[in-house]
């Protein structure tokens, strides 16, 4: 009996303990918070996603304090999703003191939250960042009417990877792949299908990368000048869903469901090649058994036009300042001395982090024209660097570009599988284009 | 006069008790949905949020996207629902046998799925079904053509089903179970004694006297299919195209996708409640016989 006693005692001393360490743990910021800001007065708080980014930004900041001590930056981890998430969240809660100092932003979608929530910006335009330094077809996604909003990072330049010994075997070389057109290519691909049974290339159902660097390898956008849609009567457009559509049932192009699956193809070789951001290289050096067997070289062409070109971007980021920002000059000369000018930098994160930059300036350091034994002793950075000063920039982005991707995926899966006809899919897609911007 | 004050100041203090409770209620609930009611008929202009009439709810009408997820919505839900529901009471009746050896474990094994987060099933499921997954290996062994599961709409919805059908059964089980056990044993014997065979003893007794539980899973269960969000957004992707995202899903989207239009989406959650409050509505009568 007494022993139950004290037990039911224990039980209520340890229950009012772990509320009063709740409650402690709840109050204790809203105490001490405004103490904490004083001290780290030169603490940036940065969101970043993806180790590559947010490593590379602690190198960054160690160089910076190197020169200015007293600075430190606080990286929080937060995936891509989530940091637009939280800012459209922010916005609309009206409670823009969530944000950060800095941020990292997908650069495809820039154009949409500079128009739909300008208030999360804080502009970079006339504070002596070279932005003429930077691949120029990335650049033109952060600024919007003549503003600088981010500071372009990574180099998004997307490159055709092949792997030599199922093309070998098949008897093709790289040659037979590199300043082609997509009809060539297709005609090797499906060559390729039959001597070796793996598709040339592997991609996510729904995203229709592969078309959207058709269409903008020739420098057309689907929007026009005046901001009005272009989609049903794109021929670029049309044209590349064409060859794309063409390539799915013949077996060149093999549609997985998920990025992983996607990932799992390339490095367990039921792939022999892929077209993506050149950022895809890290995953596929992953698989340590496939050295020297993959080569990069450029895209295919989408036709023999003067337009169309054998390069475009694919994914990549960068950086912008948040409206909450409290010291703008220290992160401004933070991101300018090693974002904007420090080559070192970049030669660190590349060895580093295999971090490919978008400051052209960099590429002039010797690392860059280093052969790689990975990559069949070839010198793929600085092809990376020629490929990314050639990329056509993409003139009509419009707030809504992402959207219309989005809408292009849609009617792309809808083809290739209700097989429904091109000009109604793309009518539709238009339709909920001008849907979402009305 | 005595008997009246303290009566009184019973109901006061009782109040008193109730009132922390009922404040973070209305707090974390009830204000949220008022705001957001309010936002139905707002749009976003540069991240500010103005007065936009009754043209959020008039461009439902338009939306064509809307309705196929709606169409999605609904196939799941009338699929879906009766199937678990059934097989939910089968289990339930035979686990129900007195006479079943090990009764404890067959229960926790056909509960579990539900322990499941929603995310980690979904995940599995899409290895289960990926096109080099388990389920096509297997269908190579069996020397057929493996399938596309998630490349074919039908399949795909299918797939969702299953799904659905694998996590929830179990739940729903457990409260015919405990409907089943209220049923008076004596019941059976009278049946027993009149001749009635095991399925007319199911039909014409267990089904009748589980009445209220039944209804209560089907209400249950058409709510949480008409927020059907999980399975969509990690499961398929909404994919192929569109054709299998759920209205949850696609109001998430508006909210939190690449076009957010959050008084769009508050405007198309309404809608969504008041189908769920029309169906429920519905049902209760449909139920309700006394």
């Amino acid at each position: 009996m007494k022993k139950n006693k004290v037990k039911k005692k224990l039980t209520e001393l340890i229950l009012v303990f772990a509320v009063a360490v709740t409650v402690f743990g709840v109050c204790k910021d809203f105490f001490f918070s405004s103490q904490n800001d004083k001290v780290n007065e030169y603490t940036l708080t940065v969101w970043a996603y993806s180790n590559a980014n947010i490593e590379s930004m602690k190198r960054a900041a160690e160089i910076y304090s190197e020169s200015h001590p007293g600075f430190k930056i606080e990286v929080v981890d937060v995936t891509e999703t989530d940091i637009r998430t939280k800012l459209t969240i922010a916005c609309v809660a009206n409670d823009l003191s969530v944000l950060p100092d800095i941020f990292l932003m997908r650069d495809i979608y820039y154009p949409k939250f500079v128009n739909d929530f300008p208030q999360i910006f804080h502009a970079i335009t006339d504070t002596g960042i070279e932005f003429e330094k930077f691949i120029k077809g990335k650049l033109n996604y952060s600024v919007v009417d003549g503003e600088n909003y981010g500071i372009p990072f990574d180099n998004g330049c997307a490159i055709a990877c092949y792997r030599m010994d199922y093309l070998k075997e098949a008897g093709f070389s790289i040659e037979d792949l590199t300043d082609k057109t997509w009809a060539e290519v297709i005609a090797v691909g499906k060559k390729v299908k039959e001597n070796t049974g793996h598709p040339l290339f592997t991609c996510v159902a729904g995203m229709p990368d592969i078309v959207m660097t058709m269409v903008e390898s020739c420098g057309q956008s689907v929007f026009q000048e005046n901001g009005t849609v272009y989609i049903k009567d794109n021929q670029e457009l049309k044209e590349a869903i064409k060859l794309y559509v063409e390539a799915v049932h013949g077996g060149v192009i093999r549609e997985v469901t998920s990025y992983n699956q996607y990932i799992a193809a390339l490095n367990g070789g039921t792939t022999v090649g892929t077209i993506k951001g050149n950022w895809i290289m890290q995953s596929i050096e992953s698989a340590d058994d496939q050295s020297g067997q993959w080569r990069v070289t450029n895209l295919p062409a989408l036709n023999n036009s003067c337009s169309s070109t054998h390069f475009a971007l694919d994914g990549g980021s960068s950086w912008a300042v948040s409206s909450n920002c409290k010291n703008f000059d220290v992160a401004v000369d933070f991101l300018k001395s090693t974002i904007g000018t420090n080559t070192s930098f970049y030669v660190d994160i590349l060895q580093d982090y295999h971090v490919v930059p978008s400051y052209l300036p960099a590429y002039e350091d010797n690392i860059f024209s280093q052969k790689l034994e990975w990559w069949g002793n070839e010198n793929v950075y600085e092809k990376i660097g020629q490929y990314s000063e050639k990329i056509p920039v993409n003139k009509n982005l419009g707030a809504y570009y992402a959207d219309a991707k989005e809408a292009i995926g849609v009617a792309v899966s809808n083809i290739i599988q209700k097989h429904t006809d091109i000009d109604t899919e793309l009518g539709f897609a238009e339709e909920t284009v001008e849907f979402a911007m009305y | 006069m005595k008997k009246r004050n303290f009566m009184k100041m019973q109901n006061v203090s009782g109040w008193i008790f109730l009132s922390p409770a009922v404040l973070l209620i209305i707090w974390t609930r009830f204000y949220p949905m008022f705001s957001a009611f309010l936002m139905s008929f707002q749009t976003s202009k540069k991240g500010i949020m103005i007065w936009n009439g009754m043209r959020n709810f008039i461009r439902i009408t338009k939306d064509k996207t809307f309705w196929e997820c709606m169409f999605n919505t609904f196939f799941y839900l009338i699929i879906q629902v009766p199937i678990m529901l059934l097989l939910a009471l089968i289990l339930a009746v035979c686990l129900n046998k007195s006479n079943l050896k090990f009764k404890g474990i067959y229960r926790t094994c056909i509960f579990l799925p539900c322990a499941t987060s929603l995310v980690s099933c979904s995940i599995i499921f899409k290895s289960f079904f990926a096109n080099d997954g388990l389920i096509n290996n297997i269908l190579r062994i069996l020397s057929l053509s493996p399938i596309g599961w998630f490349n074919n709409e039908w399949t795909a919805r299918i797939i969702i089903v299953i799904a659905l059908i694998w996590r929830w059964t179990g739940y729903n089980m457990i409260f015919f179970l405990s409907g089943l056990q209220n049923i008076d044993p004596t019941v059976y014997e009278a049946v027993k004694i009149d001749g009635a065979n095991t399925l007319q003893r199911f039909w014409k007794i267990t089904v009748p006297l589980l009445k209220p539980t039944i209804i209560m899973t089907i209400i249950t269960s058409t709510t949480a299919t008409l927020q059907l969000f999980d399975e969509s957004l990690n499961l398929t992707n909404g994919g192929p195209g569109r054709s299998t995202m759920s209205l949850s899903h696609y109001i998430y989207n508006t909210c939190f996708g690449v076009s957010s239009n959050l008084g769009y989406a508050c405007a198309m959650s309404f809608v969504v409640m008041s189908i769920v409050v029309c169906l429920a509505i519905i049902q209760l009568k449909a139920g309700d016989k006394r």
